[in-house]
């Protein structure tokens, strides 16, 4: 019995350490130590068959052996499983260079981009979000705005006009808003300040279409109406805006202008993003971009949404957003916003 | 308007070098952004704000710069009315018949024996550096003068007015006017014209006329400066498309007290380069005396505008600056000091508090101020037409992420496109005055638009998925006009379920409850596959959008060559009906049972049946998936729960056997 033992050890040892394959190793472990038809276990289950005083003796020893089989398997198996690893820097080696498998993500547009990063500066800022229709009555598009009929403040925005057929509007009354500023006197007659609004739109005027100049684009206007607003605060309100979304590296300029609804007027200037200040088509060679006219509310407009001007002020301003997407992409064209070619939009 | 720096130096001392001049001249509102060197000379072209006349002449310009340089101003009036006007020989006879209403101011002087000839070199240097072509002598000095006033001016040959008369009036409307540059117009209403008798002679101040114009026999002459209505001037300007450096400055407002210094330098100019006497005495017709006004500003008003502090003496030296005369109430003490400021009559603009406190400011310079924000605290009470931006947002990424890529395009679009799509022109919201006929009409759909992105691209792009959202102009006329946001979406291939697939994602994740339904012959959807079409309702039943193959006949309409889905939603109707609350539920206490059937479906009967007559067969069925599609059968896995106990086996084969008689006996679906 003994001597069966010692060979059944000797084959399986001598079976183990032969192995090289790690599924090798299981079948092994089955044909020697299976639970029913294991070579080894089967021996063992014909202990009882021994005389008592071998019993013991013999026992132990194929306990011995099993266990002598049982650890030289686990060693075979740790040595294997090293040599595997060893190995696979060979064996299941794969070309890293080949072009990933991308989740097939699609491109919001560079109008959306820029509209969700300046209204997330000004959420910060407190300002909250309105927004009216495009079709627009010419009273709160301009009179409202202290730009009276015949004003000559008018001629910047040439404006469309809608057909009247059919309808009981007179020709002139309504038209496509030129600025959403068209908003103001109406938020203004509904909301008792303090305000604080940023408003984004479509705007439309009769112009021809060039890099720089289109019939339809976006904008976004704000303003403050509230107690103890200055001017110093509207140029740090601008610089604040513009920074966060240009970066802290870009210069602002003020020049003084003139717009019907704001009194004093600003006009404030970046450093152009596009050629850095080298001068460039976009810029007109001057190295500085108009982007954000703005001013202190003129008391008139006040006047007209009911508030008395010597107890509320404040200012507006205007930010192209179309403009604000141009210089944010680097985009040397107007056009490129309204081209829905994949080969542009994948670029953002 | 150009200016070339040269003559400016006439009137006003100039120290600082041209780009800085150009830079402190734009800080202060007036926009030099065009120079050009030319002769050694710098022509600079400011553009002027609507508000400032008299940025449009030298002396206007020359007084910015002084006061911005702080460098001394020869004021070119002061030389005028110091010319000699010497008492006339002779009194030529003429009429004036003003209108006022018209032509507030008119001052005029009649020269004769002037030789009509080319101007001295000097001068048609002037003219040619202001981009004007020189004409005669003439004809030059009055753009002479203009430029350097501001005061438009005009020539007629005296002999040819009809009766000596000279009659200011309004156009009736349609009458014939022919022009000295040989072009004809009929005017409008209310144009303002000068008469002689019975003719139309001047149509001021853009044109003057063709019969009473200067020609080089003209030996005596009436030369006039006039004000003209700014609001009548703009809307015959505007009337006719006719603009001129006159109109421009009368648009504005012109000085009605630079007509008589305007008129004496013209009379000196003509009497030097073009001979002759004077034969009238200088008849000046005014509506009344033009005299300065008085604007208050507040220093206390001042400095809460501006948000910087100021010293009264340099606020006064400011104004003065700017030849504007401040008097003041209290030196003494600040926060009721109020400056009294005299205001001439070639400042139009400055009618306001407000108008005097940008003076102070602009010269002071912006770029000079400390930056604050608003101290107030930020308002709490919700603003009037509010929009949810970060919802619209998240439907964008949720699109993004399901591959769709945003276009934005026109919403003026072709009547073409409207015909294309079956929408009658008629009936849909228009601009009068378009730009081309490629973009007259207010989309009433997206969908146009979609098509014409989805063709630019079929070429370089096998895979398209494209969204839009944005308005459609909704309505007949305009008394009905109504803007709605849709979104809507288009995807290339046959892959309805793909589409489909997306939308369950979106309504899921905004927590909006839906059904749907095919579509039927009675829903009239020209754009769609009639068998490969669902309608999609919100819960209370109200249309919520498409999904569907295009129609072959729309896609043939645009040149589109494969299959392609379309979709819309009503953006509008989503945003009013979602909701980002998550309600928690807890794991089941139980485990599930799952079990996959196999079942054969006739043709006629939809899934949404089967899934529908399995709900209602048990409420332990807890969900139901498509596991897989394999020819005739469809395999569903069913989820049996029950929240209070273990199902066993055999709770769930009763389960699974009443479905099957169920599925049997209603729909004559058989297990496989």
């Amino acid at each position: 019995m003994q001597d069966k033992l010692l060979d059944v050890k000797n084959e399986a040892i001598a079976q183990i350490l032969a192995t090289t394959d790690p599924k090798q190793l299981e079948e092994i472990r089955v044909e020697y130590l299976g639970k029913s038809k294991g070579r080894l276990t089967l021996l063992m289950k014909r202990l009882p068959e021994l005389p008592p005083n071998e019993r013991g003796i013999v026992g132990r020893f194929a306990n011995e052996v099993k266990s002598s089989i049982e650890e030289t398997l686990a060693s075979q198996e740790v040595l294997l499983q090293k040599a595997r690893i060893q190995d696979i820097s060979k064996t299941e080696r794969i070309d890293v260079t080949l072009p990933g498998i991308r989740p097939n993500l699609g491109h919001l547009h560079p109008i959306a981009q820029v509209l969700h990063k300046v209204l997330d500066i000004f959420k910060r800022l407190g300002y909250q979000v309105s927004e009216t229709e495009e079709i627009q009555t010419d009273y709160y598009n301009f009179t409202s705005l202290n730009m009276p009929a015949d004003a000559p403040s008018r001629d910047t925005q040439a404006t469309f006009y809608l057909d009247t057929r059919h309808s009981k509007a007179q020709p002139g009354e309504w038209i496509l808003q030129t600025q959403v500023t068209s908003m103001q006197v109406k938020i203004l007659e509904k909301t008792k300040p303090p305000v604080r609004v940023v408003m984004p739109g479509k705007v439309y005027r009769v112009d021809n279409v060039d890099p720089s100049h289109g019939f339809e684009f976006w904008q976004i206007d704000g303003f403050i109406v509230d107690k103890n607003i200055h001017m110093t605060d509207l140029l740090g309100t601008i610089e604040y805006v513009l920074r966060g979304l240009y970066g802290s590296e870009i210069k602002i300029r003020f020049d003084a202008t003139n717009f019907g609804f704001v009194e004093p007027g600003v006009q404030a200037f970046m450093s152009c993003t596009i050629c850095k200040q080298k001068g460039c088509p976009f810029c007109k060679h001057t190295g500085w971009v108009e982007i954000l006219p703005a001013g202190m509310i003129h008391p008139n407009v006040l006047k007209n949404a009911g508030l008395d001007p010597n107890v509320w002020g404040g200012f507006a301003f205007d930010l192209g957003l179309s403009r604000a997407a141009v210089l944010k992409n680097q985009i040397d064209d107007l056009r490129v916003l309204t081209n829905p070619d994949l080969r542009i939009l994948k670029q953002f | 308007m150009l200016i070339p720096s040269s003559w400016l130096k006439e009137y006003v001392d100039i120290k600082l070098p041209f780009p800085e001049l150009a830079l402190k001249l734009s800080e202060a509102g007036l926009t030099v952004e065009k120079w050009e060197e030319k002769d050694g000379d710098i022509i600079f072209d400011p553009e002027v704000t609507p508000n400032r006349p008299d940025w449009l002449s030298l002396c206007g310009i020359a007084r910015e710069v002084a006061a911005l340089t702080n460098t001394h101003l020869k004021d070119p009036n002061e030389i005028a009315l110091n010319t000699k006007y010497k008492t006339p020989k002779t009194n030529y006879e003429i009429t004036l018949k003003p209108n006022y209403a018209a032509i507030p101011r008119m001052t005029s002087v009649i020269v004769q024996n002037v030789k009509v000839k080319p101007s001295p070199d000097w001068l048609q240097k002037r003219i040619k550096q202001i981009g004007l072509r020189p004409i005669n002598n003439l004809v030059d000095i009055t753009n002479f003068v203009l430029w350097t006033f501001g005061s438009p001016l005009h020539v007629f040959d005296y002999d040819k007015i009809r009766g000596h008369q000279i009659i200011v009036d309004l156009a009736k409307g349609g009458e014939p006017f022919r022009s000295l540059d040989g072009l004809n117009y009929t005017l409008p209403k209310n144009a303002i014209i000068i008469k002689d008798v019975g003719r139309i002679i001047d149509l001021p101040p853009l044109k003057g006329g063709e019969n009473s114009a200067i020609s080089p026999e003209t030996k005596n002459v009436l030369l006039h400066s006039i004000v003209c209505d700014p609001v009548l001037t703009r809307r015959t300007s505007q009337s006719l498309g006719l603009r001129s450096d006159s109109s421009a400055i009368s648009e504005r407002g012109v000085d009605p007290n630079g007509t008589v210094p305007a008129v004496k330098l013209a009379l000196k100019m003509i009497l030097d380069l073009a001979g002759g006497e004077v034969a009238s005495e200088l008849l000046d017709h005014k509506d009344h005396n033009f005299k300065p006004w008085t604007v208050e500003m507040g220093h206390n008003k001042l400095e809460s505008v501006l948000g910087l502090k100021f010293e009264p003496k340099k606020v006064v030296q400011a104004l003065v600056s700017l030849q504007l005369k401040p008097n003041m109430t209290n030196l003494t003490n600040k926060s009721n000091l109020i400056y009294a400021v005299e205001i001439p009559t070639f400042r139009p603009d400055l009618k306001i508090e407000e108008d005097l406190i940008e003076e102070v400011g602009r010269l002071y310079g912006y770029n000079h101020f400390p930056k604050t924000l608003p101290a107030s605290p930020v308002p709490t009470a919700k603003v009037a037409y509010a929009k949810n931006y970060d919802f619209e947002y998240e439907v964008k990424q949720i699109l993004q992420s399901a591959g769709y890529s945003e276009i934005y395009t026109y919403s003026l679009v072709s009547e073409t496109q409207l015909i294309k799509l079956g929408i009658n022109p008629g009936k849909t919201l228009r601009v009068d005055n378009p730009i081309s006929r490629d973009y007259e009409y207010l989309r009433p759909a997206l969908v146009g638009n979609l098509l014409d992105a989805y063709k630019l691209n079929q070429a370089n792009f096998p895979q398209i998925k494209l969204f839009e959202l944005g308005k459609e102009y909704k309505g007949e006329s305009l008394d009905k006009a109504k803007e709605e946001y849709w979104v809507w979406g288009i995807e290339s291939g046959e892959n309805f379920h793909q589409a489909k697939g997306f939308f369950e994602l979106l309504l899921n994740n905004i927590n909006i409850n839906y059904h749907l339904r095919p579509i039927e012959p009675s829903d009239h959807f020209n754009w769609c596959h009639p068998g490969r079409t669902a309608l999609v309702f919100t819960g209370d039943k109200k249309y919520l959008g498409f999904i569907g193959e295009a129609h072959p006949s729309l896609l043939a309409k645009w040149a589109i060559k494969n299959r392609a889905v379309i979709w819309e939603l009503d953006y509008g109707l989503l945003e009013k009906l979602a909701t980002s609350e998550k309600k928690y539920h807890p794991i089941p206490k139980y485990p599930p049972v799952i079990e996959d059937l196999s079942l054969i479906i006739p043709d006629d009967i939809l899934y949404s049946d089967v899934v529908s007559a399995i709900k209602r067969t048990s409420l332990l069925v807890n969900s139901i998936d498509l596991l897989d599609t394999h020819e005739d059968s469809r395999t569903l896995r069913l989820t049996y729960l029950d929240e209070s106990r273990n199902l066993s086996d055999k709770d769930a084969a009763e389960i699974r056997l009443k479905i099957l008689k169920t599925l049997k006996e209603k729909l004559g679906v058989k297990a496989k």
